[in-house]
């Protein structure tokens, strides 16, 4: 089994897990019949083709199908993606308590020292002229409702 | 008459100095992004829908539609001075393009690409106020099969137009009509799969899923991406006006170019992409010197170039007569209507013919500011290719996150588009295309009420499906297609053919 190959079935083992949980969670709607269709209907009838297809990225082939593009190695994951992740959900679990100036200036000075490279000052200073941009097109201009922080911005 | 009236009341609409300021602000920003690698169209659209919460819907639709065809303007510079192709629609465009610039011709190149693309998008134009007003009178008759037939019909072509595996393409679809499916249900208005939120009672949000699948996946893709070291042609740009010599071999390609592009912008999964390759092949055929092509022939721009542009005027025809979107960028101008409270769609050109000819007029206009812009733009183009991609990407990241915050002032909407971004990146990554997800999300809620009611009014009998004519042909042309489909998989199995 290539390696490929086993990611597309592994593709397709958690497809069709997820089409059981379409099945299971959809549980409680009304699916009716076929002159009274109900809110089940349609998504059960999705999940069980979701189920059915998912077999067929399940059976080993002969030939080799194009699986997309290669993963990165794990060094890209766990010194590029997740830190990224965890920074992202940080600013969306602390927006609400630390308001938007604040937060996004933060995030900013990490993404710019995380993926630009950047010295620590010059990441400050973008980060304060992309914060300070932004705010003001959305903020100023649009009027976009942010959250403000304990000091008041 | 009626026709001439229409124009007059388009012209009336496109030419309010707002208006034309946001059809100007649009067709900069397509050009923009078409000239950057890497950032799609669909990703900018999506970053950008929710700016057009904040102005008048008219000329919100003007900015965003600007936004797709001057993408397609701006593609061509990248692929002739960097030989790295702007926009999927101008990989083509690397072929001669580039060569003609190392050939010391680049300012032939990007003038021909140019006013190619400005007689593509003008003629297509033309096209769509010929065609849309006649579809839109036919899709008026469409009572809930057909309109289930058309929503089948046109994902069973952005499945089989796929790119890669057709199988993933299907799933893909599945996938996202599920999404579709989330929220209150239209007919009985039960809630489901809101997973016990308030939050996911309202349905899947488009703009941040599109951020997330667009804006926040590409972002993931370039983080581990090395920089490239671009191939800039370092001369300086001159004579952009093409010579009489370019301009009779180009002639013939650019008409050639323009109803191939036309016609293939209309079928759902097809559209620039396919255009500008046909373009190429067919132009490579019919020249009497085949061999030059690859070494700098200027047809080989010429057709392609015009092919993409022409393209957009003809994805306009669905998308507005029957609110059928056929890529990624249509599904996503879809969305910014339906966010404005605008249904495209057969009553479109009847409720709000003002947004209907408004738009479509706006885009000669739109054409006309990117002839203008594009020529003398050249050079701040090229300087824009220098600012490194490391330096772009944490303001991607800032606008997805802005973008996502202002669909609904709420947190969740963030959560959903890092979510989102997590499962653009993997579908990617595994062989399964954004497209169908996207399309089948936005066209879900049609197919499945289409789907219900005619159940419903035949008390449970298929043959509604088939009884009427024009979604039994809908119906029957899906179904030939997926038999073709599979007869030619079965036939070309063992040969190493593609799944």
């Amino acid at each position: 089994m290539s390696e490929r190959g086993g990611l597309t079935r592994i593709t397709g083992f958690v497809i069709a897990l997820f089409g059981i949980g379409i099945l299971w969670e959809g549980r409680h709607l009304t699916r009716g019949n076929l002159s009274h269709p109900g809110p089940g209907f349609f998504p059960v009838l999705l999940a069980i083709l979701l189920i059915i297809l998912s077999l067929f990225l399940m059976i080993p082939k002969g030939k080799k199908a194009k699986e997309g593009e290669a993963f990165p190695p794990w060094s890209t994951f766990y010194r590029q993606f997740i830190p990224i992740y965890v920074a992202l959900l940080a600013f969306i679990g602390l927006l609400e308590f630390f308001g938007f100036i604040i937060l996004t200036l933060l995030f900013m000075f990490f993404l710019f020292m995380k993926v630009s490279h950047f010295k620590w000052y010059t990441a400050m200073l973008a980060a304060f002229i992309s914060t300070g941009i932004t705010y003001f097109i959305f903020g100023v201009i649009l009027k976009s409702l942010f959250p403000k922080g304990p000091l008041g911005f | 008459m009626e026709l001439f009236h229409n124009i007059y009341m388009g012209f009336s609409t496109a030419l309010l100095p707002s208006n034309l300021l946001y059809c100007f602000f649009g067709v900069l920003v397509g050009t923009f992004v078409g000239v950057l690698p890497g950032l799609g169209s669909p990703t900018v659209l999506a970053l950008l829908l929710p700016v057009t919460f904040y102005i008048p819907r008219e000329a919100a639709l003007i900015m965003t539609v600007g936004i797709y065809y001057g993408s397609q303007y701006g593609g061509s510079t990248t692929s002739i001075l960097v030989n790295i192709p702007g926009e999927a629609t101008s990989i083509v465009t690397c072929l001669d393009g580039h060569q003609m610039a190392r050939n010391g011709r680049a300012g032939p190149a990007l003038g021909i690409s140019a006013f190619g693309s400005f007689i593509g998008g003008t003629i297509s134009v033309i096209g769509l106020m010929l065609m849309g007003p006649v579809v839109a009178n036919i899709a008026l008759r469409f009572g809930p099969p057909e309109l289930f037939a058309l929503a089948f019909l046109a994902t069973v072509l952005i499945v089989l137009l796929a790119k890669e595996s057709k199988l993933k393409s299907f799933i893909s679809a599945l996938l996202g009509c599920f999404a579709g499916t989330i929220g209150l249900d239209y007919v009985s208005g039960v809630p489901r799969f809101n997973l016990g939120t308030v939050s996911l009672m309202k349905g899947m949000e488009l703009v941040p899923v599109a951020i997330g699948l667009f804006g926040m996946a590409e972002v993931l893709i370039n983080l581990e991406q090395k920089w490239i070291e671009k191939n800039m042609v370092k001369m300086r740009i001159k004579g952009l006006l093409p010579t009489q010599k370019d301009w009779k071999e180009s002639i013939l390609p650019m008409g050639r170019g323009t109803v191939i592009g036309f016609l293939l912008g209309l079928l759902p999964g097809a559209g620039a992409i396919m255009a500008s390759f046909s373009s190429y092949i067919i132009e490579k055929r019919l020249s009497r010197h085949p061999e030059r092509f690859g070494t700098g022939a200027i047809a080989g721009v010429a057709g392609p170039e015009t092919a993409n542009n022409a393209a957009t005027g003809g994805a306009m025809v669905p998308l507005l007569s029957l609110g059928i979107p056929t890529n990624a960028v249509t599904s996503l101008l879809l969305g910014a209507m339906m966010i404005h409270g605008i249904h495209p769609g057969p009553f479109l050109i009847k409720d709000h013919p003002d947004i209907f000819w408004g738009v479509i007029t706006s885009m000669y206009l739109g054409n006309i500011f990117l002839l203008i812009l594009n020529l003398p733009l050249i050079g701040i183009w090229v300087k824009v290719l220098k600012v490194p991609q490391r330096v772009l990407l944490p303001l991607i990241v800032l606008f997805c996150l802005i973008g996502a915050y202002s669909t609904g002032n709420d947190p969740y909407d963030v959560l959903i588009m890092v979510v989102f971004g997590g499962i653009g990146y993997l579908l990617r990554k595994t062989g399964f295309e954004v497209l169908p997800f996207i399309f089948a999300m936005i066209i879900s809620p049609m197919m499945e009420n289409g789907f219900r009611q005619a159940l419903l009014s035949s008390r449970g009998s298929f043959t509604i499906f088939f009884t009427h004519s024009i979604s039994a042909v809908f119906i029957g042309l899906g179904l030939i297609l997926i038999l073709s489909s599979l007869f030619r998989e079965w036939r070309f199995k063992g040969k190493g053919h593609k799944d």
